[in-house]
């Protein structure tokens, strides 16, 4: 599933990292601090150097970014594993009605049948800390928002020195707590990457939706591509083993990877924010969204295919979301770091005389963050969303700069034509007119809803009242019928003939986008502003909790190479439910359906109830092969496809998912409900065995079965 | 939950066999032998004589049949007070409250003294002996006869038996039922009392829990208990309503256990199960999965939309519509999970080895073939015919007579032409006081959209040759506009009105009444039902009907060391079996019980399924549960146990092997649900609500402690 790949949410949402201190098996540990850690306590078998030792050949030099996702090298001639949902666009873009790999799968049991993808794979070649040079000149002296452009001008300089010492690397510099610790990185970039085994859908994706966020689970959510290197495989520094009898529930495991995005250590007011604003706003509007576009394509199976993909996106976020919600309601995360802050404002007021106005300023800050999030966030998805505002919104721009110029400014205006005619087009569409017009009244009425009266002047030009839904939705059905953007095809004709002929055109939309055009611009520049002015506060509660505790700080996820270790585990996500560790064949046969989101194929099927499979791949007190696997490991969105290793760090899983209470774990991770969830490696042999008999990729890893 | 009460369906029949330790719904009267050797093993303390006894007081002298039998509830004090489920009193208390102060449903409710008790409107029965009459009902049959003959000569007998019990005065009727599908005739005798007042009753937030959410699940956390008293006149006997009624002194009550329930412990359960369809052929298995459940399923979803809808409105649609949304979506589910347990379990397959093996035994010898060679024949032609009809009648009770106002007009059909004018006097002013309970919750609008659905229903999926001809005649007419359809006979009968219709009963015309459209339109539906499917059904039945019996007494024959237990039929039985867990899914164990951390995880505030009073979620964070807590300190809210129950026996009683009441059965398991067909010992399990928690509920949270005094507390 793309369940864990990186989620992009609220695009305006502030880029913060903090600290973490390090309890027991919490943490993706960067690599720069695996030193400080004792993995053969944990029961790590091998030498700590053999993951990781600056200058040397270790695992790490195993692992690849994927795009959005992580992978591992395999073999020596390239082959990489990752999970099946990382490379699900790309195998449906290679397929057609008639070569349908995406459900019937891909094998290429040769190097000529691999099919090329644009999928990017890096690797992790060094790093150094450059905190130093990237903060030079950031003073207090600069407004908060210099300090930022300050910093983003150094990071830029950096980066250009940098890339012309090594023309051909990656150079990138991430940044591992604001205002605090850079780190720059070198990337080696390979950039033909080819599909070699694709299972069928039914069985990488089987569970779908319904079982996305979930344990227990019962999809082969894996998939097999080869690295090239100039037309040739290309030949890894460093391939994993792979162990084909698996774990048992407490062996050791870990985990490397890319995570994309944590907060453990962002202000308990950043919590508030989530939990009162941003978590519930955006999945009740998505909830709603979903809700609208299967009204939409009810009983037509042309737009329910068309609206596929969107509304599994959809509702991965707002089922994450949902998540969340529960496990902060569920947990005291928000109390405890309500508490926990209370006291490092009482330290900082003894001990700490400078910095004895940075957590109230913090709640400050957010107070007032707060208090416009939820308009500012349903603004930005009613610009998202409606195609008609957005035209009409960008025409009041345009207009507006046009009127005020005089003749030769005008001329000079025109000039950049092609450029305005872009940025009109990029809003000005929608999926249907339908989903257009349900969008637009819905978000209308939501934000109507908030109390804080941004939808006050435009209830007065459509004439409403206090309106229901359905009044806004027939005042908005109205408006919209009647408006000359409807007929997108005769409008953009005009705009490619000529940008003033476009902007003359006068409608009553024009005048709702100009009713809210004032208040988006005053709550973005204060969204800005705060930001801005956080990001220098940030450096400065770090500083408070350091003095405080004075323990290792592991920062926030932010994408690059991280460690995080912990044991195979069973778990109670809800009174009186126990979950076992691993799922077997069983729960397919119970599960599998002749259509929907359980789909199997009888002659799979059949195969699952018959073959007899060797005695390692089972269960070790069922008699059934192993199929997924869970475990209390720290991981997040950006972790899918991550190996999962073994106390020798041979590959017995890949990593893909976490379950449903551990969705918070972005917020905090906790051995009582923090659980990710990989496919097992016996489960991927079984498949590659059984299901497909792809035996040159078998035969390439050295496994016998 | 409402989830066990009885559902009255029209059950297909069939017969297939099976038996299981825990399987069973066993007779009273016949606790011995075999049965209770196996209830020695599981841990039962009681003799045979301290569970039933005609003329000594026992366990069955505590379990009371509410109203025909829609659920089941148990005495528990010497002053007649009686515990059923929250969802068996729901509808009781749902008319009892009213917006505001006296929203009892939302609110809860509790008489501080016996004069604040509120006349419920149920009355309960007691069973007072059961007689085994078949020797007397089969008397005048032989295997000659026409089913028709057969049927005639068994209603006579019956008739007769139970007209020598009868007494009107005293409150006491005669009942006769058949078993193992007309192997064998009991006759029951009860005592009923009339007037029964409602107690207490926690607010709808806790008593229906989880709602249609966690209906059919576990894990549970449902508070599913109300409390009504039996109240008899002076002399401790029967009486209609009176002020002056006192308390009913029973012959026995269940003391209450406080001790606990551990895993394994003996549990069994005394109630009135309505119906099962244990002996259901793989024919019959076939057309409920393939057939008649989709349908159902979708006819009832269908309903359900448009429910929503209008209950989303305001808090008054809410009220009006809670009950019958509950009641079309209990089975909703229902009737799903039962289609997914069926297939999952492949029991088509597994009946169809046992019919298989009945018929190899049954042509094994001539005696038997004569006997019994036809049966499984029987049995496919007979469902060959039934499934080309039984569609139409499906529809008609669940589409057609899903139209509230077309159900309301049958009660019309009452008056009638050839009646003298005092007469129909007296039948319009029964209608006109029943106009007042079915005008008070009902939405015309709401009605209209569903009429709409229905009749698209109807049209769609039946065949035409079925349908009246004068409806297709009106559908073609209005070119298959149903809301067309549907808005022209609301506009047009006076029966959607409450005005109107109590207008039309104070001068009750039959001309007038014809001419209803609504009323027309039921007349039509029903007479063309009468004229051309129904007969179509009796006649599949008929052949059934002989094929089942033929079954089941071969069955007996063939496994002659075989206890069987006759499926249920709404009258008491019992089940034993223990407390116990189960693995519902690969990878996944529910432990047997949960506990008050289970119901705060669930809350969710403002919610309409999972919100919790205030004062609830202050007690329970204080975690004061005093005598109620469980040795672990927790407060226990739910159990399960291996029992075998079904629908009736909500409110049932479940007992310890001291012969304590440890808990109130609600509910049994989505897992499971195919449980009316066939019984899953690995996965069906019964839910009840743990006695300790209802008492926590009484004493600590509503403050009703002197009603845990009247009770006698074992700790």
């Amino acid at each position: 599933m793309k369940r864990i790949l990186l989620l992009l949410t609220a695009s305006f949402a502030v880029i913060v990292t903090a600290f973490t201190s390090a309890v027991q098996e919490e943490g993706m540990y960067p690599l720069a601090q695996l030193g400080s850690l004792d993995l053969q306590k944990a029961g790590l078998e091998i030498p700590q150097s053999e993951i990781y030792q600056p200058g040397k050949v270790g695992l790490t030099n195993a692992l690849v970014q994927l795009g959005g996702c992580t992978g591992s090298f395999i073999s020596e001639e390239g082959l990489i594993i990752t999970n099946h949902h990382c490379v699900f666009s790309a195998v449906a873009a290679a397929s057609t009605p008639k070569k349908n790999y995406l459900d019937n799968g891909f094998y290429a049991a040769t190097n000529d049948e691999e099919i090329k993808t644009s999928i990017p794979c890096r690797i992790t070649l060094s790093f150094d800390d450059v905190s130093k040079q990237v903060l030079d000149g950031v003073t207090s002296a600069l407004s908060a928002e210099e300090q930022q452009e300050k910093i983003t001008e150094n990071i830029e300089a950096i980066t250009e020195a940098e890339e012309e010492k090594y023309p051909d690397l990656e150079i990138k510099i991430s940044e591992m707590f604001v205002g605090k610790y850079y780190t720059l990185f070198r990337y080696k970039l390979l950039d033909d990457v080819r599909l070699v085994y694709v299972p069928p859908k039914a069985v990488g994706k089987f569970g779908g939706e319904t079982d996305n966020w979930m344990w227990p689970r019962h999809n082969a959510d894996f998939s097999i591509v080869r690295a090239y290197e100039n037309g040739k495989p290309y030949k890894p520094e460093r391939h994993l083993k792979i162990d084909a009898n698996g774990t048992k529930e407490n062996d050791f495991v870990f985990i490397l990877g890319y995570p994309g995005r944590t907060y453990r250590h962002f202000p308990a007011q950043y919590l508030t924010y989530q939990n009162d604003h941003l978590l519930p706003v955006i999945s009740e509007w998505f909830g709603e969204q979903i809700e609208l576009m299967h009204q939409d394509a009810a009983g037509d199976k042309a737009k329910q295919l068309q609206y596929a993909g969107r509304i599994a996106s959809l509702s991965n976020t707002e089922k994450n979301f949902r998540g969340k919600l529960q496990g902060l309601r569920r947990t005291t995360i928000l109390e405890d770091r309500y508490a926990n802050q209370a006291k490092l404002q009482e330290y900082a007021k003894a001990n700490m005389a400078d910095y004895a106005e940075v957590i109230p300023r913090i709640e400050e800050l957010y107070q007032r963050k707060n208090a416009i999030a939820d308009d500012f966030i349903l603004l930005n998805q009613l610009y998202g969303n409606s195609g008609v505002l957005s035209a009409a919104n960008a025409r009041n721009a345009l207009y507006n700069e046009y009127a005020s110029l005089d003749g030769p400014g005008k001329k000079q205006w025109l000039a950049g034509e092609e450029g305005m005619r872009t940025s009109v087009r990029g809003g000005y569409n929608w999926r249907t007119w339908n989903l257009e017009k349900r969008f637009t009244a819905a978000l209308i009425y939501r934000i109507g809803k908030t109390g804080n009266g941004t939808m006050n002047e435009v209830y007065d030009i459509m004439g409403l009242e206090n309106p229901s839904k359905s009044d806004v939705y027939k005042t908005v059905s109205e408006i919209w019928e009647a408006s000359k953007y409807a007929d997108r095809d005769k409008m953009i004709k005009k705009l490619d003939k000529s940008v003033v002929s476009f902007i003359k055109v006068k409608d009553k939309t024009q005048a709702i986008a100009k009713a809210l055009a004032p208040k988006i611009d005053e709550m973005s520049s204060e969204w800005r502003a705060i930001s801005a002015e956080l990001s220098t506060l940030m450096p400065k509660l770090a500083d408070i909790k350091q003095a405080y505790q004075d323990d290792q700080f592991v920062p926030d996820a932010n994408s690059t190479l991280r460690l995080t270790y912990g044991h195979v585990k069973g778990y109670s996500p809800a009174d009186a439910v126990y979950n076992d560790p691993y799922t077997t064949l069983d729960g397919i046969i119970e599960k599998a359906q002749p259509e929907g989101d359980y789909y199997m194929p009888e002659n799979f099927l059949k195969k699952y109830k018959t073959v007899t499979a060797n005695d390692n791949l089972k269960h070790p007190t069922k008699d059934q092969v192993v199929v997924g696997m869970l475990y209390n490991l720290d991981t997040t969105g950006g972790n899918s496809g991550s190996p999962i290793l073994n106390a020798k760090g041979e590959l017995v899983g890949v990593n893909f998912d976490r379950a449903f209470s551990a969705t918070i774990n972005d917020f905090e991770w906790n051995e009582s409900y923090s659980r990710s969830i990989g496919v097992d490696i016996r489960y991927v042999l079984y498949v590659m065995k059984y299901i497909n008999e792809a035996d040159a990729v078998l035969d390439e890893l050295g496994v016998e079965l | 939950m409402k989830r066990i009460y009885l559902m009255l369906v029209m059950i297909v029949a069939g017969i297939g066999f099976r038996a299981q330790a825990d399987e069973g719904m066993w007779l009273p009267h016949l606790i011995q032998g075999q049965t209770y050797d196996e209830m020695v093993k599981l841990g039962i303390k009681l003799t045979p004589e301290q569970l039933y006894d005609v003329n000594n007081s026992s366990v069955k002298d505590a379990i009371v049949r509410l109203g025909r039998g829609f659920c089941t509830g148990e005495i528990i004090s010497d002053q007649g007070l009686m515990l059923t489920n929250h969802h068996c009193g729901f509808g009781a208390i749902q008319k009892l409250s009213s917006p505001g102060v006296k929203n009892y449903l939302e609110n809860g409710f509790w008489a501080m003294k016996k004069s604040d008790e509120l006349y419920a409107g149920f009355s309960v029965s007691f069973l007072q002996k059961i007689e085994d009459v078949t020797d007397e009902v089969y008397k005048n049959l032989s295997e000659d006869m026409s089913y028709n003959d057969r049927m005639a000569a068994i209603r006579k007998a019956s008739g007769e038996i139970a007209k020598r019990y009868n007494d009107e005065e005293k409150h006491i009727s005669g009942t006769v039922k058949s078993f193992f599908e007309g192997n064998k005739y009991y006759v029951f005798i009860y005592l009923t009392f009339p007037d029964v007042r409602l107690v207490g009753t926690p607010p709808k937030s806790l008593g229906k829990y989880g709602g249609e959410t966690d209906n059919w699940m576990w894990p549970r956390h449902t508070c599913d208990f109300s409390m009504f008293r039996v109240y008899a006149g002076k002399d401790n006997k029967p009486a209609e309503y009176s002020e002056d009624n006192v308390p009913y002194k029973p012959k026995h009550h269940l003391p209450v256990s406080l001790k606990g329930i551990k895993e394994g412990d003996f549990a069994m359960i005394f109630g009135y199960p309505g119906s099962t369809d244990r002996y259901l052929t793989s024919y019959g298995v076939n057309y409920a999965t393939e057939k008649e459940f989709p349908s159902r399923v979708k006819v009832r979803r269908n309903k359900l939309d448009i429910y929503e809808k209008y209950m989303s409105m305001n808090e008054a649609n809410r009220l009006m519509y809670a009950s019958k949304y509950a009641g079309v979506s209990n089975y909703w589910k229902n009737f799903m999970g039962q289609t997914r347990g069926l297939k999952r379990l492949n029991i088509e397959d597994r009946k169809r080895k046992e019919e298989q093996a009945f018929n190899t035994w049954a042509n094994a010898s001539d005696d038997r073939k004569e006997m019994y060679g036809n049966v499984i024949n029987l049995y496919e032609t007979g469902f060959e015919q039934l499934n080309n009809y039984k569609m139409s009648q499906v529809y008609l009770n669940e589409a057609i007579f899903g139209i509230e106002a077309l159900a309301y007009a049958y009660g019309f059909s009452s008056l009638n032409g050839e009646m003298t004018d005092e007469e129909r006097a007296e039948v319009a002013a029964g209608l006109a006081e029943e106009a007042e309970a079915h005008y008070k919750d009902y939405i015309p609008m709401l009605d209209q959209e569903v009429c709409a659905a229905m009749l698209t229903h109807y049209y769609n999926d039946i065949p035409k040759d079925q349908q009246p001809a004068k409806f297709i005649k009106l559908v073609e007419k209005n070119k298959e506009d149903f809301d067309k359809i549907a808005a022209k006979i609301f506009k047009k009968s006076f029966l959607v009105d409450k005005d109107k219709t109590l207008k039309f009963l104070e001068k009750p015309n039959t001309k007038k009444l014809a001419k209803d459209p609504m009323y027309n339109l039921m007349a039509t539906m029903l007479s063309n039902y009468f004229a051309s499917v129904r007969g179509q059904i009796t006649k599949a039945n008929e052949s059934l009907a002989k094929a089942k019996r033929l079954y089941v007494k071969g069955l007996m024959e063939m496994n002659k060391d075989k206890a069987y237990a006759s499926d249920a039929n709404s009258t008491m039985r019992f089940t034993y079996g223990s407390v116990k867990d189960y693995y519902p899914a690969d990878a996944v164990h529910y432990d047997y019980f949960t506990t008050m951390d289970g119901v705060l995880e669930k809350y969710v505030p403002g919610d309409d399924e999972f919100d919790l009073p205030k004062n609830f979620i202050e007690l329970a964070k204080k975690r004061e549960y005093g005598q109620y807590a469980d040795k672990d300190g927790d407060l226990h809210v739910c159990f399960l146990s291996n029992n075998d129950i079904t629908g009736g026996n909500s409110g049932s009683p479940v007992i310890n092997a001291e012969g304590h009441l440890i808990g109130t059965a609600f509910d049994g398991n989505w897992e499971a649900m195919s449980g009316d067909i066939a019984f899953e010992p690995e996965l069906q399990r019964t839910i009840s609500v743990d006695i300790r928690y209802t008492l926590w509920v009484v004493d600590v949270l509503s403050g009703a402690g002197h009603l845990v005094e009247e009770m006698t507390v074992i700790k």
